[in-house]
């Protein structure tokens, strides 16, 4: 760590042990400079400001899954270990959406591999078990993940950001670390294999008719 | 963007909606919390760039010797009375003696008798374990990034390396903890996203009665909140007007063989039982037989010798003694609270679903406002959709989720009215 880090953590951010008295560091900048100084408090600041969005990243691109709070807590371990690769310190935010979606990719990459390895045909693969917390999916909410399951790694995180995290394009590419000009290619292709499977499913057909068109 | 984006774009944020609905009601990620920040920071250095060279080829050499032995870590091993446990098996506890469960990293839970739990999750450092109703005693062996889970009901408990006590009662939702060694995290309905405890702390909380209470071990707590120390009856024997009648759950506070004085020339089974020390007490009344027993036990004690034969693992036992106080004193509060309790051996301990279903609804019809009801609803739609009556599952609850929609069968509710 930079010495003038040091010193800017000292001033800013006394270290002092009590919680009470510790202040909260209000900017993502202060707060990649507590982490890099390692402050006691820094890792929870970072945690709680973040956790919510993070989950909600990951629940975006996996769906109903039993191991989302696992995928969480690998985010951040890896996180707090990289901080100190982070360039721009105010990019934080963005920073960890791109780690939840590595993670995130890593895992279904994981998963593909090992469904391969068994020389399983994927429709004779046992559905896993959802936890409880699964089981408010709605029939249209599975019938997506069900689809996006069948798209290529890439593009079902690059649909998912795009179309159900909402984000702009922009920030697709950003999360994916890649090209503006390369997630659009990408979302093209996920657009239309996405939307060629869900015709298949009944819970989607309404979704995806065109206004006055009957189902 | 074309309509067929903005259609997508629409099914998208209606599905976020619903994530969100239920992200909200999810106070799991304390738990994650704590883990994350108890993690002990790494020391990192830097090697000079030849060295880093040279390690990078090794540590490829290294990799490349290794695939096809295995990418990760084996995963920690649990057996149960000797037989290898699976992810996803449900263990029941029929009698007191019932062997723990072991992992293969030395770490073993103990359950009560009369308490049920499922292994959830097994990987390489812990494991995660649903208790849905009872007590355990816990030992977890620390170890480099052990990480054990044990969820009850809405609350859970983080381990790294302790040993301590928990049950959970989910009548009245009400979670106790005695921690021995170490230190746990808490987390979970009243208690938020996580609290710590400390070796010597005593934690009792429940959720419907939204409050908690930590206290040092041997310390009553303050609150009205059913303590749980050991040498206390487990639940108000008069509760529902039914003198001598145990609360159709099971007793939160373990008890290990070793903590249990032998009986006294004096003791008597009632008195054995009422200290939640079924087995003891059972032993006592087979001295001179249960139906003996049963047949001379005025009507008062026909629950208890019921309670006292389910608890120590003797179903056909508890049948009889249930049966009994439903005809000497049919009509009465205590015949059809037994009612729910004979429901309750077929489903725990014979896996009678069928018949477990009918004596849920002979409660349910003889109590339809009974202090069990919500129970007893839910056990129900649970029985009949074990028992193969997907239909009659549906039914069940779609009207559970009517009357309880906050619930404990709530999310089962929801599989089984979707399904």
């Amino acid at each position: 760590m930079a010495k003038k880090d040091s010193q800017a953590v000292a001033e800013l951010l006394p270290l002092r042990r009590s919680q009470a008295e510790v202040p909260a560091p209000e900017s993502d900048e202060l707060l990649v400079l507590a982490l890099r100084a390692r402050h006691p408090d820094a890792g929870t600041q970072l945690f709680d400001r973040y956790a919510p969005h993070v989950r909600r990243v990951l629940v975006r691109v996996m769906g109903p899954d039993s191991e989302i709070l696992d995928l969480v807590h690998d985010v951040f371990v890896t996180a707090l270990e990289s901080v100190h690769r982070l360039v721009d310190p105010r990019a934080l935010r963005a920073w960890l959406t791109q780690v939840a979606v590595f993670t995130a990719r890593a895992k279904i990459r994981r998963r593909v591999r090992g469904r391969v390895l068994r020389l399983f045909p994927f429709s004779e693969l046992p559905e896993a078990e959802l936890p409880p917390a699964d089981f408010e999916a709605s029939e249209a909410m599975r019938a997506v993940y069900r689809v996006l399951g069948g798209l290529n790694t890439d593009q079902r995180i690059a649909f998912a950001l795009r179309f159900m995290a909402g984000m702009e394009l922009t920030e697709v590419a950003a999360s994916c670390g890649v090209s503006l000009a390369t997630i659009k290619r990408r979302l093209a292709r996920a657009q239309g294999a996405f939307v060629s499977a869900a015709r298949r499913e009944p819970s989607l057909v309404e979704w995806l008719a065109e206004e006055g068109a009957a189902p | 963007m074309n309509a067929e984006g903005e259609r997508l774009l629409r099914l998208g944020r209606a599905l976020a909606v619903e994530q969100d609905r239920a992200l909200t009601q999810d106070l799991s990620l304390g738990s994650v919390r704590a883990r994350v920040v108890s993690r002990p920071a790494r020391r990192r250095f830097k090697l000079p760039r030849a060295m880093a060279v040279a390690a990078a080829v090794a540590a490829a050499a290294a990799v490349s010797l290794l695939v096809g032995v295995g990418r990760q870590r084996t995963p920690l091993l649990a057996t149960f009375g000797g037989h290898p446990l699976s992810v996803g098996e449900w263990v029941s506890a029929t009698e007191a003696g019932t062997p723990p469960i072991h992992f293969s990293d030395g770490s073993q839970v103990s359950l009560s008798p009369g308490s049920r739990a499922r292994l959830a999750t097994l990987d390489a450092v812990g494991a995660h374990l649903v208790l849905e109703s009872g007590a355990a005693d816990v030992r977890v062996v620390p170890h480099h990034g052990a990480r054990y889970k044990v969820s009850l009901g809405p609350f859970a408990v983080d381990v790294t390396g302790t040993r301590f006590d928990v049950g959970f009662r989910p009548s009245d939702e009400l979670f106790t903890l005695t921690l021995h060694e170490g230190r746990v995290v808490v987390s979970g309905c009243v208690l938020g996203e996580s609290r710590t405890l400390l070796a010597g702390e005593s934690l009792s909380a429940s959720c419907r009665g939204g409050h908690f209470e930590i206290s040092a071990a041997g310390a009553r707590p303050a609150t009205s909140v059913p303590a749980v120390p050991s040498s206390a009856p487990p639940v108000d024997t008069k509760r529902d007007g039914a003198a001598g009648l145990l609360e159709p759950e099971v007793e939160l506070a373990p008890r290990s063989a070793r903590e249990a004085p032998p009986p006294s020339p004096t003791t008597t089974w009632q008195s054995l039982s009422r200290q939640s020390r079924f087995a003891d007490a059972y032993a006592l009344i087979a001295l001179e037989g249960f139906e003996a027993a049963v047949a001379r036990a005025p009507v008062s004690e026909l629950a208890l010798l019921g309670d006292t034969a389910r608890f120590a693992g003797k179903p056909a036992d508890a049948l009889t003694a249930y049966r009994a106080l439903r005809t000497r004193a049919a009509g009465s509060a205590g015949a059809k609270l037994a009612a729910f309790s004979i429901g309750r051996v077929h489903f725990d301990q014979q896996a009678a679903y069928a018949d477990a279903a009918r004596w849920f609804r002979t409660y349910l019809a003889e109590q339809p406002g009974g202090p069990f009801a919500r129970e007893a609803e839910g056990r129900l739609m649970e029985a009949l959709s074990r028992s193969g009556d997907r239909g009659g599952a549906r039914a069940v609850a779609e009207g559970y989720l009517q009357r309880y929609p906050q619930g404990p069968h709530e999310r089962v509710a929801r599989q089984l009215s979707s399904r």
